[in-house]
């Protein structure tokens, strides 16, 4: 077996250990590293010497810097009560029933997985709404589905609202204002389709729709408002360093890092509390996974991949991005998007330099496909999992069968839309 | 002592019974062979060669022996199968698991061969031995998989034949 085609059935392996999670995806990743480099000394790929060097070469520094940053910050933020707080604010204004406080949600789940991870923002939303449910006796199972779907949709608004928004605007020097001008458009034309969508299904089914007076105070969630303050405060100058990162000059990684260790000295909060709330498990996985993807440049394979699409888009080169949004798209279904994102961008990047096409919109292809893609399965994203765990905690299962029925038809729209988007972006460029 | 494992005693013991009886009866035969050639052709029938009557003699032996060594290694087969997805009660899953396991084998095969074959006089022979053993459970994976597809599909096909029954 010739070297492209060991490295091939490596990638698959690491592929299908993350698909029946039978590991854990850090552990997955490891163990991929790990063959990586034994193969890649066998086949004579990486040298024997400093091969620690080497493969430090590998790991993008600014995006794990970036990652970290992000994660504490949110996490630190989360902490002070800060989203609770502006969901109980929203439910209280909104009022009236609990359908109308459900439609409300939906868009709050939006917002909280554009500035925190779609898991954070996804329990804060499933407690939230559980304990309404309760006020209202209504039951949440369309409510937090609603939330999942949209929380994923809210993954594409910001560059720091997701993991492969990250390391693509890392990889590809996308910075926030692009984001706001490229991106949140499209999560705008998707929240009106796809809560549209939503809304319908939930006629379809049985709402008890009381109206419930909200009694309790927002504040109440807040157990100290200095740090809520100041937490808030340090959370506002992050974002607005990352807006304006273009000017300034200094990499995402260090703004991040240097964002959470603002927030580690003036929140007052125990940083061992908050670090053991990080997901340390993505971290490992996305180091270990850059060696993995490190292998399959160095092997050949990522290049016989862009050979390929090349090849494909020779006829017409606005295949690639459009090809893009479906290949990060559809295996992001079942396999975490993060892989899928580290995979594509080494061959975007070949793709780019040997036709001349413009790098960020294969990047974009690849942040619309990778974050929409998770809607398509129960497992395709963090948010869906944890909704589906949060409606199992109360007594509801939902099967692939019933996930598909219910959203596959929206998700494929999403996609398309997406793919339309992208060659209206080509149209412009 | 549980039926299991008292039928897993008394089958491998026949198994290894048989297989030794086979092996040692071919080598007998194979030692008879120069003997037999004379003799044959020599005392009785002029057109039927000493190699015909062996090979016949052979086969006998093989079908014979052979019948009880196959059906007692499909019985472990089906005992290491059930061990195999003992823990998953899904189909699909399981056959996810065993193209993961045949994957890391060729893999494990891959990187250990030029390892081995780099040992000093043993190296070809530990080398044949532990490709050997990888392409034994990659036969046992393979049939475990086989068995899975089977009953997804058997599966799938009951409960098409019950809609329609429900249906008529």
């Amino acid at each position: 077996m010739n070297v492209i085609n060991t490295f091939i059935l490596l990638f698959i392996l690491i592929l299908l250990l993350l698909v029946t999670g039978r590991y854990h995806r850090s552990v997955a990743a490891l163990l991929g590293s790990f063959l990586t480099i034994l193969f890649g000394l066998e086949y004579g790929l990486f040298p024997s010497q400093n091969i620690l060097n080497y493969l430090i070469g590998f790991v993008d520094v600014n995006t794990v810097l970036l990652v970290i940053g992000v994660m504490i910050l949110s996490e630190a933020v989360s902490r002070t009560g800060f989203f609770e707080f502006i969901g109980l604010s929203i439910a209280k204004r909104v009022g009236g029933g609990f359908r109308r406080i459900s439609i409300s949600f939906m868009l709050v789940s939006v917002l909280f997985s554009a500035i925190i991870s779609n898991i954070t923002a996804m329990i804060i939303m499933g407690a939230l709404t559980v304990s309404l449910a309760k006020k209202y006796n209504a039951d949440p199972t369309d409510a937090i589905l609603h939330q999942s779907i949209m929380s994923n949709v809210g993954g594409l608004t910001l560059m720091i609202s997701s993991i492969p928004n990250l390391i693509v605007a890392a990889n590809f020097g996308l910075n926030f204002i692009e984001f706001l001008q490229v991106s949140l458009p499209l999560t705008l034309i998707l929240i009106v389709i796809t809560m549209g969508f939503l809304i319908r299904e939930t006629n379809r089914s049985v709402v008890v729709n009381q109206d419930v007076h909200i009694d309790v105070d927002p504040w109440s969630v807040v157990e100290n408002k200095a740090m809520f303050y100041r937490a808030a405060i340090v959370f506002v100058v992050v974002i607005l360093l990352f807006v304006f990162q273009g000017s300034i000059g200094i990499p995402l990684g260090l703004i991040a890092i240097g964002g959470a260790t603002a927030i580690l000295v003036l929140s007052g909060q125990e940083p061992e509390s908050i670090f053991a709330g990080i997901d340390w498990g993505t971290i490992f996985f996305l180091t270990s996974f850059y060696i993995v993807v490190g292998g399959l440049d160095n092997s050949g394979v990522l290049g016989s991949f862009a050979n390929r699409i090349v090849a494909l888009s020779r006829s017409d080169p606005s295949i690639a991005p459009l090809l893009n949004v479906w290949v990060s798209g559809i295996p992001s279904a079942v396999v975490d998007n993060i892989p899928m994102t580290l995979t594509l961008i080494p061959i975007m990047d070949q793709v780019s330099a040997m036709t001349g096409f413009p790098l960020k919109i294969l990047g974009w292809s690849i942040v619309f496909g990778a974050n929409l893609g998770g809607n398509l399965t129960p497992i395709g994203s963090a948010s869906n999992i944890i909704a589906l765990g949060i409606l199992k905690r109360n007594n509801k299962t939902i099967d692939w069968g019933e996930w598909l029925q219910r959203f596959g038809l929206i998700v494929l729209v999403q996609l398309i839309i997406a793919t339309a988007y992208i060659v209206l972006l080509l149209a412009m460029s | 002592m549980s039926n299991v494992a008292g039928g897993v005693r008394a089958r491998l013991f026949r198994l290894i019974k048989n297989t030794l009886a086979l092996g040692f009866i071919l080598f007998f035969l194979e030692l008879l062979r120069p003997e037999l050639f004379s003799m044959v052709n020599y005392f009785v029938f002029n057109n039927l060669t000493s190699d015909a009557i062996l090979n016949l003699v052979t086969l006998i032996f093989i079908i014979y022996f052979g019948y009880y060594i196959l059906i007692d290694s499909k019985y472990f087969l089906d005992l290491v199968s059930e061990k195999l997805g003992s823990k998953e009660t899904n189909k699909a899953r399981n056959i996810t698991y065993d193209i993961t396991a045949i994957i890391s084998i060729i893999l494990a095969s891959q990187l250990l061969t030029p390892i081995l074959s780099n040992i000093p006089s043993i190296g070809s022979t530990v080398t044949k031995i532990v490709n050997l053993a990888f392409l034994a459970s990659e036969f046992l994976i393979l049939y475990h998989m086989a068995n899975q597809i089977y009953y997804l599909l058997k599966q799938y096909i009951d409960r098409l034949t019950y809609r329609d029954k429900v249906e008529q």
